[in-house]
């Protein structure tokens, strides 16, 4: 079940250059938001203080109504029940996907069957590589092979970083299935990140733009 | 090929394999041809060779394990505050290139400041002096080698285990696989320097296969036969260091992987679990309690009243000048051919270069000395100085190219050097050019060449002619008789010139850059 995520004043620089300052950005649990924008405006370092791999300098994140983030306090990654593709597809290379996908799952606070991730390994078109290691994919596969990881752990709260990236328009298309029907299961809260891509007007739930959460800079 | 002309590698390869390989070759071939005719000869000695080995294999494993655990816990603890190690990187660099035999000399001075305030006096001699001063003299390389990989590598997986499994978790699955291989390429590599070491276990009073070979020859047994009663110690080093090498290339292979290098806030100590931070933690207190006391030994020991006064240090002052002088030109002629066969290496596709480095390195340090200590008799070069100049040499090179090659990048390019060899011009500006994007790396390998050359002893102890004397010479064989006052303070002058060599390449290769937020 998803939780509520809701982020304040929030800003952070890098090297001394401000990314972003007085960040606002509500979404309700359950909800499933595509966050769109250029490359380089903030959108993977929004995702990483979401996931408290890093800090804030100003300004709070609240989820499931509890300070995650806020000056003084930070709720370890950990504790955060949160899922997240990241941006490179950070596989353990010395573990076959099937024993990536079952070290996720197992720490799940319900978890999910593995006939089911099974089945989501083959609407996604990897259900064939569950015995090979991760330098043995392909870009695209390893994409796929990450997000089957982060779905296995069934968090409150999904976090995709570009989950489009090294795919065709077909595989993309798929990706899109799969997350929409599993938000449909799940009712987790996810938050998308991406560039403007077609297949992202289609997408159902809020469009959020970037630019239009940056309130200075 | 790696961006010089054939001719020069060519050049550089044959010259190179003359001087590992021809005084080896010219002593010991001989005499293994007049062994195999020698038909029906006892094999005397099993009993005792069977013992040396074991001795040997016994610190050596010891000294191996003691520095990956003490390397590693450094490493970790460093690793989570990455401004310490900044801030104290000449501090740390030091015992990295204090030799063995300094630090044995400061275990004796502070055993003696030990047995002067609380009448407590260990004896310095057996196998376990020589595992902890051994293990200890490495384990800031093997924290260096550790630390650099944990902060090189992908950050990527290590934050989506910590995320999805926790701290225990992300150890398993992404520390303790990370580390593995390295740990067990440094414990190899120790294992292999430890068993051709043999001024410490001599100082100590330990024989071991090493210390035999040279006390052997300067018994006066012939070189040949020296060198061929080696074959237990050369065995036992080709093996490790073959071994080495194999899981360092495959390490190679996998760290050419796209990497995305990242902030390490989530190595904050409080966060991992109690078991692992008691162990890191005795590690790096064992690292650092194991080289703060032979350091300030050595500084109390020095600050002493002595008995010879000035005389000591004045009488030493030529052989310190026979160092530097060694040792500087030794870096200037070992230069090129690093950075040569360092390129080399990165920029070959298959492990051959690499196995043959690792063969290179795993030449003993005595055979060394031996062969070229007979082998120049022989030749027109014969008298002056021919046999320490190419020891130095052949003894340093095989650290400087694999330095040369460790410097080129994570994934083996320069990009901006390959550009400027792309560049048009003229010859001289592209020179010039590469010149100085190349730096930090050319002072880097001259720094290791000095640095190596500067602390050399086992080739020194038997190539050095008759009236010579190097520093690291002179203070062996003034330890002989104790760490007084003015043998520490020679020890202190030989510190003092690692640290100034040391200090100097850190500040130009390994400049401070502030740090955004």
């Amino acid at each position: 079940m998803g939780v509520s995520l809701e982020i304040t004043g929030l800003a952070r620089r890098f090297n001394g250059r401000p990314i972003f300052a007085g960040l606002d950005l509500r979404l309700d649990a359950g909800e499933a938001a595509a966050l769109l924008g250029p490359s380089g405006c903030g959108k993977s370092t929004l995702l990483r203080l979401i996931a408290g791999l890093d800090e804030p300098e100003a300004g709070t994140i609240r989820i499931s109504d509890s300070d995650a983030s806020a000056p003084g306090r930070l709720i370890p990654p950990w504790q955060r029940r949160t899922g997240m593709l990241f941006q490179g597809d950070a596989l353990w290379p010395h573990l076959r996907v099937g024993e990536q996908v079952r070290r996720v799952a197992a720490t799940a606070s319900q978890p999910v069957p593995e006939e089911r991730l099974r089945e989501i390994a083959g609407m996604l078109g990897i259900g064939t590589l569950w015995e090979r290691y991760p330098g043995d994919l392909s870009g695209g596969e390893a994409r796929r092979v990450a997000l089957l990881r982060t779905l296995a752990g069934a968090p409150d709260l999904l976090l995709l970083d570009e989950p489009f990236a090294h795919l065709d328009e077909e595989l993309q298309r798929r990706v899109v299935e799969v997350i929409r029907a599993w938000h449909a299961d799940t009712r987790s809260t996810l938050l998308l990140v991406s560039h403007e891509s077609p297949l992202i007007v289609d997408w159902p739930g809020r469009h959020i733009r970037f630019p239009d959460l940056r309130l200075a800079d | 090929m790696a961006g010089h002309t054939e001719r020069v590698i060519r050049f550089v390869v044959v010259a190179v394999t003359i001087l590992l390989l021809v005084p080896l070759a010219a002593i010991l071939v001989p005499a293994a041809i007049a062994a195999w005719r020698q038909t029906g000869a006892p094999a005397a000695g099993w009993e005792r060779l069977g013992l040396l080995t074991l001795r040997s294999t016994a610190i050596a494993g010891g000294a191996a394990t003691l520095a990956t655990f003490a390397g590693a816990g450094l490493a970790w603890v460093l690793a989570a505050r990455p401004g310490l190690w900044l801030r104290f990187r000449v501090l740390l660099l030091l015992p990295l290139v204090l030799p063995p035999y300094l630090l044995t000399l400061g275990w004796v001075a502070a055993t003696d400041v030990a047995a002067l305030r609380w009448g407590f006096q260990p004896g310095l001699s057996g196998i376990l002096w020589g595992i902890a001063i051994l293990g200890l003299a490495a384990a800031p390389p093997a924290a260096l080698v550790l630390g650099t990989f944990l902060r090189r590598a992908p950050v990527a997986p290590i934050e989506s285990a910590l995320l999805s499994l926790g701290p225990a978790g992300a150890l398993r699955t992404a520390i303790i696989p990370l580390w593995r291989r390295p740990a067990g390429a440094i414990w190899l590599f120790v294992f292999g320097q430890t068993l051709a070491e043999y001024g410490v276990p001599l100082y100590l009073q330990t024989p071991v296969l090493a210390t035999e070979l040279v006390s052997a020859f300067t018994g006066g047994e012939p070189a040949g036969n020296v060198l061929l009663a080696s074959w237990p110690l050369a065995l036992l080093l080709a093996g490790t260091i073959a071994a080495w090498s194999s899981a360092a290339a495959v390490e190679g292979v996998s760290r050419r992987a796209p990497s995305q290098p990242g902030k390490l806030s989530w190595l904050e100590p409080a966060s991992w679990p109690g078991a692992w931070r008691l162990v890191t933690g005795i590690g790096c207190l064992v690292a650092v309690v194991g080289l703060a006391v032979p350091v300030v030994g050595l500084a109390l020991g020095a600050f002493r009243p002595g008995n010879g006064g000035a005389g000591i240090l004045l009488a030493a002052l030529p052989a310190l000048r026979m160092s530097v002088f060694l040792a500087a030109g030794c870096a200037l002629l070992a230069v090129i051919p690093a950075l040569v066969l360092g390129d080399l290496l990165t920029a070959a596709p298959s492990r051959l270069p690499l196995v043959l480095s690792a063969l290179a390195l795993a030449i003993p340090a005595g055979c060394t000395g031996v062969a070229h200590a007979t082998f120049w008799i022989l030749t027109p070069f014969a008298g002056g100085e021919t046999a320490i100049w190419c020891g130095h040499l052949a003894r340093i090179l095989p650290v400087a190219w694999i330095v040369a090659a460790l410097t080129r990048g994570p994934t083996g390019r320069l990009p901006a050097l390959d550009a400027a060899i792309l560049l048009p011009g003229s010859s001289l500006d592209r020179f010039l050019l590469r010149l100085r994007l190349e730096l930090p790396r050319v002072l880097s390998v001259a720094g290791a060449a000095f640095v190596l050359s500067i602390r050399e002893l086992d080739v020194s102890l038997l190539t050095v002619p008759p009236g010579g004397e190097t520093l690291p010479l002179r203070l062996f064989n003034l330890m002989h008789y104790g760490a007084g006052a003015d043998v520490c303070r020679i020890g202190l002058v030989l510190g003092g010139v690692l640290w100034l060599a040391t200090h100097i390449v850190a500040a130009h290769a390994w400049p401070i850059r502030k740090e955004g937020t």
